[in-house]
């Protein structure tokens, strides 16, 4: 059974149709990438799946069960509350701006849902919060305050906040397009861990050597609607749609020039 | 300047009447800062509700009581609201509760800024991990809007202080009417009020240099 099933997504802001008749689904423990243009959709796709946006129309289901909707007489009517928290529950998410919580340490951070919201002891929420903060490599930065921290370490606090609640989904919403070039990898290092131990991810990215190497299946986006899917050898490498295609050569021209720049950089 | 024989010696014989009048003042200003910051929590809450009916309301109260005077409202809460409920408050009860619900408003619109100034993001994550609307006012926003407005919020207590001596026009023995009351029976207003006004500031200037102090330390941040 798939742990996301997407089925003919529509979104409007306003009279801007984001979303226009989206579906996927992805299976457990599969890697999915998405990939396409800014505007394409790609991050409210996701803002859906978590449940940030609410007013989209078609359906979502989160491991079998359909996320802030119930089933009333063969139509869809929004659930709210606990009901629509226990679906939510199963997807953790991870966001370009970390959104860690300031005020709160690093551990504190990690603690706090299991804490509010799991009702855990607070021994043990500090137990565990320990284990993931260590997991991701960060525990020696548990006392320290968001802020302190580099962008790679509050995006690994951040997945650990996630990983803590023990999600059966991860988004990632383009989790590294803010860092620094030199912190991208060690971000990049933990998610692909992740996917080596089987989480079910669904990762919005522009970082293609990622997608080729990790990804079970990509898909590309553009204009919201899916435009491409498949393996990422033929939608990275050999894309049948013109638009793929001249994505991709953008893409790989503007890392290019990054790859100059880091050159010239390093010769200075 | 007239020649004036000044007697400084009336403001110790009537020290015990600053003392008494300072500890009404006092008292009168506390509880209307706790009240006044708790129904101004709960009116900025309101402002920011889903239902239209009651942002509504939340924003007729913010603006009838921003743009009518205290003075008005005192003399209306101590006259008028005992006929119309039937519940008749002591002087002292009903300056409490005009402060209170005059300075609710700007606390309300100060913690109102204060929230909006909280990044989405902070309540999208805390949405996403399985928090109640509640709970993520409670333990995220919350803390860091109220950290955020602490300044200008402490600027609203010490005018909670000052503007308590309104409370005089209602028979409060609180510092202000306290003193007249010995002004009429002294014949001394000069020293008298000379004093009181040392001692309102006295009272006020800790206030408002601990608001400033807030403000010196966030803008380090």
């Amino acid at each position: 059974m798939s742990v996301l099933s997407v089925r003919d997504l529509e979104l409007d802001f306003g009279t801007l149709k984001v979303l226009r008749g989206v579906s996927f689904e992805v299976e457990r423990g599969e890697v999915l990438c998405i990939i396409g243009p800014s505007g394409s959709g790609k991050s409210t796709l996701l803002r859906c799946v978590a449940y940030l946006e609410e007013h989209f129309r078609g359906n979502i289901s989160v491991d079998g069960e359909l996320l802030g909707r119930r089933r009333v007489n063969g139509a869809l009517v929004p659930v709210s509350g606990r009901a629509l928290r226990q679906v939510q529950g199963n997807v953790g998410m991870v966001f370009q701006q970390f959104n860690l919580w300031p005020h709160m340490s690093a551990l504190g951070n990690v603690m706090e849902p299991l804490l509010v919201v799991k009702r855990m002891p607070r021994a043990e929420a500090q137990r565990t919060a320990m284990e993931y903060l260590e997991k991701v490599g960060v525990a020696d930065k548990c006392d320290t305050y968001p802020d302190r921290l580099s962008g790679g370490q509050q995006q690994r606090v951040a997945i650990a906040r996630a990983l803590a609640m023990q999600p059966k989904l991860m988004l990632f919403d383009e989790a590294t397009s803010s860092l620094d070039p030199e912190l991208v990898t060690e971000v990049l290092g933990v998610m692909r861990q992740l996917a080596d131990e089987g989480m079910t991810m669904v990762v919005v990215t522009h970082e293609m050597d990622f997608a080729r190497k990790v990804a079970d299946r990509v898909i590309f986006m553009d204009n919201g609607v899916i435009v491409e899917e498949g393996p990422p050898d033929i939608v990275l490498c050999a894309p049948r749609e013109a638009r793929t295609q001249s994505f991709l050569s953008l893409i790989m021209h503007e890392d290019a020039l990054k790859e100059s720049e880091r050159g010239h950089r390093s010769a200075h | 300047m007239i020649e004036y024989d000044w007697r400084f010696d009336v403001i110790w014989d009537y020290r015990q009447v600053y003392l008494r009048g300072a500890q009404v003042t006092i008292a009168l200003s506390l509880l209307s800062v706790v009240f006044a910051t708790i129904l101004g929590l709960f009116v900025a809450l309101a402002r920011q509700s889903r239902s239209r009916i009651v942002t509504f309301i939340s924003s007729v109260y913010v603006e009838f009581l921003r743009n009518t005077p205290l003075l008005v409202q005192i003399f209306w809460i101590f006259y008028c609201l005992p006929v119309l409920v039937g519940v008749s408050l002591t002087a002292f009860w009903s300056a409490a509760v005009s402060l209170a619900v005059h300075f609710s408003a700007y606390i309300a619109e100060i913690i109102r800024s204060g929230i909006a100034s909280i990044d989405r993001g902070q309540t999208d994550a805390a949405k996403i991990l399985g928090f109640t609307y509640g709970q993520s006012m409670r333990r995220i926003v919350l803390p860091q809007a109220l950290r955020r407005v602490l300044p200008p919020l402490v600027n609203i207590f010490a005018d909670i202080v000052k503007l308590s001596s309104l409370a005089s026009v209602i028979g409060v023995y609180d510092l202000m009417h306290s003193v007249n009351n010995t002004i009429m029976n002294t014949f001394r207003p000069l020293e008298l009020y000379s004093a009181l006004a040392v001692v309102y500031f006295v009272l006020i200037y800790p206030v408002a240099f601990a608001a400033r102090r807030f403000e010196l330390r966030m803008s380090r941040q």
